[in-house]
């Protein structure tokens, strides 16, 4: 799978590219030019200079400081909140699939109501239930979205466990667990990788736009979203502002919807050049 | 060595006839047969008359809403022992090769799962590669086999594989659900021919369903007869020309006339 995985290209260009995204924002401490909260009000909406590389904001902070330093809250929360929607979501998904009967007429109904919500109105009903902050954008997100991968690893879970390879390991006695994880999650594993480097890309643009309406990360913290808001301010006046954050922003979305297609593509064992 | 005593089994209708109506059909009635240890047991029947339904009670897969399915005289589906023996006895090769193999698999890690099956019978460690390359010899393809995927092998090379792996369970009951049914008349003969060694080595035990009469003159010691669920009649293959039942002779004449005509086309050609 790894050679495989090397002889694509946008697999391994959209992973270079988000790779080097999270080194920069775990190293922004050490190469962030000045920093992100440092106020220069004399300084605002400063060009660009060797001081400041991509000018300054409204406060006259560094506005590539603040984009280096943001990468930590924007990728940190996505995963956060990817890590948690497929967990949720993976756990539902196999009760329901492999053991059927009444649990997974539970769970699929549960499902059934959360997917009949509209996704953003349930999103911000939540942050307005348990406050503004973080963590309950995390709460928030993984809401709304575990139903979609339940529902999607219980098809999956279904469409597998009567196939023969999984009867014949049933036959002969192989335990549970080998038949669940040797089975039917790799079975599955293709299209929640597709699904879920897809859905960082919803994620990162759910977070950025709770940030830009002021439900997510507060001011004065850095993050890609929060620095659209503050941009918006003086989209009239000074349109640079939206650029920044707005290309990183549109960037990491693409290379993950890429790296989305492209792991389908290495994942399929039909790939394979005979 | 493995016995159905009077099963019966049904399945729920689709298509009731009453809202949250319970009507059931019934797919085997009152089936009994035992098969004896080292013989060959052919199947017949008609498509849809219960002949996988009864493979899939024999090897533990359904469980009959009546009558008892015994291996060594202890019933598989109400005891543990039971369905350990059938588990440490039974191994199956199925009609469908393309979904018998997990295609994410390589031919060796689909052939290990038989391998892991015999090591926690024996509770001995055995070597991987070399037990891989012995059985993928066995079955009459070589060793450079194990690393391909299953799409990278043909329907006959990909069922060898399957029989591989039933093989490698250290069974002593194989069930053979159609087996060579989707090959070619060639690889049929050949896989069938493989079979024939692999039972005289090993002193395998076969239950061989098939709608064909020509595989099972080839290949079976005694037929039994399945029309809509029922045992029509149970007879040695030497002895098929003498069947007395109805469906039985109706079933006969028609593969043979076929069979006649087939011919007679093959000498116009």
């Amino acid at each position: 799978m790894f050679k495989r995985f090397l002889h694509n290209k946008t697999a391994v260009i959209t992973t270079a590219l988000i790779l080097a995204i999270a080194v920069l924002g775990i190293l922004a401490p050490w190469i962030a030019p000045n920093d992100p909260y440092e106020n220069d009000i004399i300084n605002k909406f400063a060009a660009f200079s060797l001081e400041y590389p991509l000018g300054t904001d409204h406060l006259g902070r560094c506005v590539l400081s603040r984009m280096l330093f943001g990468i930590r809250p924007t990728l940190g929360l996505a995963a956060l909140t990817m890590i948690g929607t497929i967990g949720l979501g993976a756990l539902m998904g196999l009760l329901a699939g492999h053991f059927g009967g009444i649990v997974d007429e539970v769970i699929m109904r549960v499902v059934d109501v959360m997917l009949s919500f509209p996704s953003q109105i349930m999103v911000f009903a939540v942050v307005a239930l348990l406050g503004i902050d973080v963590r309950n954008v995390i709460l928030a997100n993984v809401f709304i979205k575990w139903a979609w991968y339940a529902r999607m690893i219980r098809t999956g879970v279904v469409q597998y466990r009567d196939r023969n390879f999984v009867l014949f390991s049933r036959c002969v006695g192989m335990p549970e667990h080998f038949i669940l994880f040797r089975h039917l999650l790799p079975s599955i594993a293709a299209d929640l990788a597709v699904l879920s480097s897809l859905d960082i890309g919803w994620a990162i643009i759910n977070i950025s736009t709770l940030s830009f309406l002021g439900l997510g990360v507060q001011a004065p913290i850095p993050e890609w979203g929060a620095m659209l808001n503050e941009a918006k301010n003086v989209l009239t006046t000074n349109p640079v502002q939206m650029l920044t954050p707005g290309i990183a922003i549109v960037a990491v979305v693409t290379a993950f919807n890429l790296l989305g297609d492209a792991l389908r593509d290495v994942l399929d064992p039909k790939e394979t050049q005979v | 060595m493995i016995e159905l005593q009077h099963i019966n089994v049904s399945f729920r209708n689709e298509l009731q006839k009453k809202l949250f109506g319970t009507e059931r059909k019934k797919v085997l009635r009152d089936i009994s047969v035992r098969v004896e240890k080292g013989e060959c047991l052919g199947i017949l029947g008609e498509s849809g008359s219960g002949k996988s339904t009864m493979g899939k009670v024999l090897c533990g897969l359904l469980k009959p809403d009546n009558g008892e399915a015994l291996i060594e005289g202890e019933n598989i589906y109400s005891s543990r022992k039971g369905r350990k023996l059938l588990r440490d006895k039974i191994s199956v090769v199925f009609q469908d090769y393309t979904t018998s193999s997990n295609p994410r698999f390589h031919i060796k890690d689909i052939i290990g799962e038989g391998i892991t099956v015999r090591e926690r019978k024996t509770k001995k460690k055995i070597e991987r590669k070399e037990e891989v390359a012995r059985l993928l010899t066995l079955v009459g393809l070589d060793e450079t086999y194990a690393n391909r995927f299953p799409h990278e092998l043909s329907g006959g090379q990909l069922q060898r594989v399957c029989i591989a792996r039933a093989v490698a369970c250290d069974a002593e009951i194989i069930l053979l659900d159609e087996a060579v049914s989707s090959l070619d008349a060639h690889t049929q003969v050949q896989i069938m021919d493989l079979l024939i060694e692999l039972k005289n080595k090993l002193n395998l035990t076969y239950i061989f369903i098939t709608h064909d009469l020509t595989s099972i003159t080839y290949f079976c010691d005694r037929v039994l007869f399945l029309n809509n669920g029922r045992v029509t009649e149970v007879t040695k293959t030497s002895n098929i020309g003498a069947v007395t039942d109805e469906y039985a002779l109706k079933l006969l004449h028609s593969i043979i006339d076929f069979m006649e005509e087939e011919n007679h086309a093959a000498e116009c050609v």
